[in-house]
């Protein structure tokens, strides 16, 4: 186990670049990516989070979220997934969360060595879930499964029970994803915008380890296919932009939905 | 520790590497205050010449 001081967290939705930017950061000597530990498989998981898509803030979520962050045993080693810890910190842990976004809150008071969010357009982001297709692969397409969302803010009632389609909905999940963020003290994350991260590595990447008073680790490659990439092959950095691939339809209606649960401010 | 959000609290969002939402006023300030002295100082300095420049000639046609 490491010292939760020393962990960092990055949170952002299903084909933002939360791999990419972990693997990065975990590049720093002696820390290891813990890749998605928010999954049913974990016993301090089931006991303390439920199993929501996406579970919400509570006072038990501290306890599993430090038991993930300070690399417990239950973590170690990874499953075919490729969830848990890949190599082992002696220093800390990097986590790296898709199903995080309502833990913010929690997650970012912890007193760890920083907290990322990662945001990409909501447009390309669905486009990119389309082609692997995270439509089909579970991802709750009815108002229940977001009841817990809705009861936390209500004001997103009206623009759920309009929600129609895949598109819709994997856009509505990506908001919930970044709920929290316009209602926290931004001096408490690090918002890291995907596309900057894209078109000038180099300078991000300085500020990116500046914010944790880190120096950049000599031999990171941004260009490098991160482990989903990989898995996924056929995809690049930045090919799923939508101009191409999506009508301006599908587009207008992500960007509706984007606005109706109150986040234009996270978009370019 | 846990606390709950204040639903209706809404902050301006910052991104890593980009100027904060409300730029500085300072730069503004600065240029405008700059243009408007040089403007003012060139209308002075335009007015002094004239003036000069009568009395100049005013004292030619008297004392030649």
């Amino acid at each position: 186990m490491t010292p939760l001081e020393n962990a960092i967290a990055v949170v952002g939705n299903h084909r933002c670049g939360t791999t990419w930017l972990a693997q990065m950061l975990a590049q720093m000597p002696g820390y290891a990516m813990l890749f998605e530990p928010i999954r049913p498989g974990y016993p301090c998981v089931a006991e303390h989070l439920g199993d929501a898509w996406r579970p919400g803030p509570s006072p038990r979520a501290h306890e599993a979220l430090t038991r993930m962050l300070t690399g417990a045993e239950e973590f170690q080693g990874t499953t075919r997934s490729g969830a848990g810890l890949h190599g082992v910190p002696t220093i800390g842990v990097v986590g790296k969360f898709v199903r995080a976004g309502r833990l913010l809150p929690v997650l970012c008071r912890m007193p760890i060595r920083g907290t990322y969010v990662i945001v990409r357009d909501p447009c390309d982001a669905v486009n990119s879930q389309l082609r692997v297709g995270a439509h089909e692969k579970g991802t709750p397409m009815d108002i229940k499964a977001m009841a817990h969302v809705i009861a936390e803010h209500p004001h997103i009632r009206g623009a759920v029970s309009r929600l129609e389609g895949a598109v819709e909905w994997l856009a509505a999940w990506w908001c919930v994803t970044y709920l929290a963020v316009p209602r926290l003290d931004p001096s408490l994350f690090t918002l890291v915008r995907y596309e900057r991260l894209v078109a000038a590595p180099d300078d991000e990447l300085d500020l990116l380890f500046a914010a944790v008073g880190a120096e950049r680790p000599r031999g990171i490659d941004p260009r490098r296919p991160s482990l989903r990439a990989k898995e996924w092959a056929g995809i690049r950095r930045g090919q799923t932009r939508t101009e191409h691939l999506m009508s301006g339809r599908q587009r207008r209606r992500i960007l509706r939905v984007v606005s109706d649960f109150g986040l234009d401010q996270l978009l370019e | 520790m846990y606390r709950p959000l204040a639903p209706q609290r809404r902050r301006p969002v910052r991104f890593l590497g980009e100027v904060s939402a409300q730029p500085s006023p300072w730069p503004v300030l600065i240029g405008g205050g700059l243009v408007l002295g040089l403007g003012l100082g060139l209308v002075a300095y335009m007015g002094t010449r004239t003036a000069q420049m009568r009395t100049r000639s005013r004292r030619l046609r008297r004392w030649g």
